[in-house]
């Protein structure tokens, strides 16, 4: 059965491109324009995957309300913010209301597409036996990259896709320097430099939060972060 | 020249002030002195009509010649003489009596004489010289042979002086027979000295008649010269002296401040009373005196000094009186150079002829004190108006001065910060040019301060607004990807993508400035070994800019971990900030320059310099260099400089507390950013 995904997106040609580029991966897609009608959709059925834009209309933050409306009918609804908003205020704003990942709006198609399916393969590797998953383990940190978890002292860490995605090119190779450009690449993103260490910064903090020791995460200066056993 | 010095400048204008008060007072000072003049003038005249009625008491005791008898212009004077004479040929006593001298006029022989009133007594003490003295022979005869000494009194009586010996001498005189007589009232004694004798003479004044006069007789070689001033045969002058009833005549005009004298027509004083200064006159301050006599006497000091003497026949207003007419002079007084003496001449006349003059004296202490006073007050007045005046003004102008200060200040601190400043304005209640001034400044501040924002947020408000429209041409480019599309179709629609996304990195760039403010935010300050992050971030300089060569100096590369190269700060924003500066000075850098970094570990602040060769720094724009959007540098590069790169640093610069500096390099070579970081800083 095709996945169910709902566009919340007050520009129709973006809603329109994205709902061609996902109906051709399979995908069963269905557009709302503001958040009253997709309140009313939703309340009949809930959708697979919610790609939700911030400003709807009149609205400014209707996405936000969105967001949080959706996260209280599902925990595990996967959400993903797009907007055109890239400040950092937003971002944590949005990460905060609970959705999965936040992309601004020059991430390009197959980029979306790669995050879309990696959140239904998080989604569905939760449901399945751990048995076949793959771990990998790095001293302290374990990663379960079919489950885009990560633990470190095998306490668990919320993070999003985005940020497991550098984790893991970072903890794949411990030592080697990673440059901000292939984190990003490992990401599936396109940012500047600027928030790929505001990324690793965030990611510092989540660590740290479990271990006030934790310096597994070097910058070289100038060129990049590695992983440091 | 401040506000402050100008104004002060014009307040001495103010110092007019006093000089017009002192022309002012100069000219009732003149007006004054006529006033003086006029009523000393009324006042001489009235005292001489009313000495006309008493002429009796004006003249000598005793028979008197008629004026007209008379040569106008001599006399024989006599002065009063306090304590009596003793006759024994010395002048102890006669010390303060000037001498009157004579000449002859081949020059050959001389005497002088001295002539004393003490009582009724009359004293003469004569100096004469004479080479050889020859005494009188009695054989010969009594006063006839002999060097001797001739006085001659009124009424054609001749004393005859001749010594047989040097002591007391007998007077005699001959009567028109010829016989001589002796004449025991005089006492006389003659005393030799060296080169001729002297005599001195007690005489009852009664014996002079009014008349008085003396000759010489010298004889030497057997020749008899007769010289003096009475010639042979001629009648002596009048005898004058100051006798007690002419001032007991004028006492009874005498008044403070008035002299009056009385003067023989030939011009010799015969009575005198009375001070020509007013006594007790109320003076002002010694200092204020002097300086208002100064100011006042500048004018007046070619004024002949008052002369001294008896003999007043030379003064301008004696000759007017002598012509019947009022006379006046201004004299110096010789003692008081600040003072001056009116003096007023009128002739007595009694039954048309003059028979004295009258001479009144005042000072000019007179008006002087009064005008003094006048000044002081004045003085006091303008000092006081004017001292109040400077001070308003110097309050005024320091309160226009601290407004435009203000206004200054403020201005300075908008083009330092112009966010801070638009509401901090400083405003009064003085509803005045200066306060509309401030008002403009603070609207035009405003404006500036709102386009400048504008322009700042306009980059951040393009990129956002330009990201929807750029997300529908990659969507719809990406969707174009997977629709089957002929070979010419794709190379478009690649051009298509390329083109947007470096459309997409453009407005990335655009708002970079906005997201760094964004990371400041969030920065938090660790401990940072500064040489370390230099260390490593050069070598990756090295690797991405191949066109520059790079020189990294100013520390010891063994001990790079020492502590004096710790610092508190955010990394992730230092090497931010390096970033740039380092991407400013390659771009501007030629093929194969250098681009050298300093580091510099100071006590308390630590400085990083970039320096490069290459273009130098227009010097107009070197203040607006670390503004958002400026760009003053010709790049070498062809690359677009949208000018946030050095905006960026000096953003981050700040959130440090440090400073950012650009400047040529001394030798002209390049350009040499310098970055000073603060060891303590407050956020640390």
């Amino acid at each position: 059965m095709a996945k169910r995904i709902a566009i919340v997106e007050d520009e129709p040609s973006i809603a329109e491109n994205y709902r061609d580029a996902l109906v051709q991966q399979g995908y069963e897609v269905s557009l709302y324009p503001d958040r009253r009608s997709a309140m009313q959709a939703f309340d009949q059925v809930l959708p697979d995957l919610a790609l939700i834009d911030i400003g709807l209309g009149d609205e400014v933050e209707g996405g936000f309300e969105l967001c949080r409306d959706l996260r209280s009918r599902s925990k595990t609804l996967p959400i993903v913010f797009l907007s055109a908003r890239e400040s950092e205020f937003d971002k944590v704003s949005g990460l905060r209301l609970g959705a999965d990942d936040y992309l601004t709006k020059d991430i390009s198609l197959p980029h979306v597409l790669a995050r879309i399916v990696a959140l239904f393969r998080r989604i569905e590797a939760l449901t399945q036996p751990e048995a076949e998953e793959e771990i990998i383990e790095r001293g302290k940190l374990t990663l379960n990259k079919a489950r885009m978890t990560v633990a470190w002292e095998h306490q668990p860490l919320d993070i999003t896709v985005t940020e497991f995605w550098i984790i893991r090119d970072l903890a794949r190779y411990p030592g080697q320097v990673k440059s901000r450009q292939q984190l990003m690449e490992a990401a599936n993103v396109i940012l500047d430099d600027n928030t790929i260490t505001s990324h690793i910064k965030r990611i510092r903090k989540k660590f740290q939060a479990i271990d006030d020791e934790f310096d597994a995460i070097k910058t070289a200066y100038g060129l990049g972060y590695r992983w440091h056993l | 020249m401040t506000l402050k010095k100008q104004l002060v400048c014009v307040s001495l204008l103010l110092l007019s002030l006093p000089w017009a008060g002192c022309q002012y007072l100069k000219e009732m000072d003149h007006s004054l002195r006529l006033g003086q003049e006029a009523s000393l003038k009324a006042t001489t005249e009235v005292i001489a009509q009313a000495l006309a009625q008493t002429p009796a008491a004006l003249l000598p005791q005793g028979d008197y010649p008629a004026p007209e008898a008379l040569t106008a212009k001599s006399g024989f004077y006599c002065y009063p003489l306090k304590g009596s004479i003793w006759v024994d040929g010395y002048d102890e006593e006669w010390r303060d009596v000037p001498w009157t001298l004579f000449q002859s006029a081949e020059g050959l022989h001389s005497s002088k004489y001295r002539c004393v009133i003490s009582g009724d007594q009359l004293g003469l003490f004569f100096s004469v010289d004479d080479g050889q003295v020859i005494y009188n022979n009695p054989a010969r005869s009594l006063a006839s042979n002999g060097d001797r000494l001739i006085v001659a009194a009124g009424a054609g009586r001749e004393y005859v002086f001749t010594a047989v010996a040097p002591g007391s001498v007998t007077a005699r005189y001959f009567t028109e027979q010829g016989e001589t007589y002796r004449e025991s009232r005089i006492d006389a004694v003659w005393m030799d000295r060296s080169k001729g004798y002297q005599l001195e003479i007690k005489m009852p004044l009664s014996l002079a008649q009014g008349q008085l006069d003396y000759r010489v007789v010298d004889e030497a070689d057997n020749k008899i010269s007769h010289y003096g001033p009475l010639l042979e045969n001629g009648t002596p002058p009048r005898f004058v002296y100051q006798t007690p009833a002419a001032r007991q005549a004028i006492m009874p005009f005498i008044q403070p401040g008035l002299r009056l004298r009385l003067l023989e027509p030939g011009g010799l004083l015969f009575a005198s009373a009375g001070n020509p200064e007013a006594q007790g006159s109320q003076q002002s301050h010694w200092l204020l005196s002097r300086f208002y006599r100064a100011l006042l006497v500048s004018s007046r000091q070619d004024r002949p000094a008052y002369p001294d003497g008896v003999d007043f026949s030379e003064r301008e207003e004696v000759q007017a009186a002598l012509a019947g007419q009022t006379g006046r002079s201004w004299y110096r007084d010789s003692q008081r150079s600040s003072h001056q003496i009116l003096t007023m001449a009128a002739p007595v006349i009694h039954e048309g002829n003059p028979v004295a003059i009258l001479v009144a004296e005042q000072s000019s202490e007179q008006t002087a004190g009064l005008t003094d006073q006048a000044f002081s007050r004045l003085f006091l007045l303008s000092f006081a108006v004017i001292s109040l005046t400077a001070l308003g003004l110097l309050a005024y102008a320091n309160w226009l001065s601290w407004r435009i200060r203000r206004l200054n200040r403020a201005a300075q601190q908008a083009l330092v910060d112009p966010k801070e400043v638009v509401d901090r304005y400083p405003t009064s209640f003085a509803n005045d040019e200066i306060d509309n001034l401030t008002r403009s400044y603070s609207a035009l501040m405003k404006r500036v301060h709102d386009y400048t924002d504008y322009l700042q947020t306009l980059a951040r408000k393009l990129s956002h607004e330009l990201r929807t429209p750029l997300a529908v041409i990659h969507s719809s480019l990406d969707n174009l990807t997977n629709q089957a599309l002929d070979e010419p179709s794709r190379v478009y629609q690649q051009r298509a993508k390329d083109g947007a996304l470096r459309l997409g990195s453009l407005i990335t760039a655009m708002s970079e400035s906005r997201r760094v403010e964004e990371s400041i935010e969030q920065a938090e300050l660790e401990r940072v070994n500064i040489a370390a992050l230099l260390l490593e971030i050069t070598e990756a300089y090295r690797d991405t800019y191949q066109q520059c060569r790079f020189k990294l100096t100013g520390f010891d590369k063994k001990a790079v971990a020492a502590e004096q190269n710790v610092l508190m700060a955010a990394p992730d924003l230092l090497v931010q900030m390096l970033d740039k500066l380092v991407d400013n000075a390659c771009s501007f850098t030629p093929p194969d320059g250098t681009v050298e970094i300093r580091f510099d570990a100071a006590a308390d602040e630590i400085r990083i310099a970039v320096s490069n060769d290459g273009p130098l720094l227009p010097e107009a724009m070197q203040s607006q260099l670390f503004d958002n959007l400026v760009s003053v540098r010709e790049s070498n590069g062809g690359r677009s400089h949208l000018g946030m790169g050095l905006h960026i640093v000096d953003l981050i610069v700040t959130f440090h507390q440090g400073s950012v500096v650009a400047a040529n390099c001394p030798d002209d070579a390049g350009v040499v950013f310098t970055v000073t970081l603060p060891r303590s800083s407050g956020r640390a």
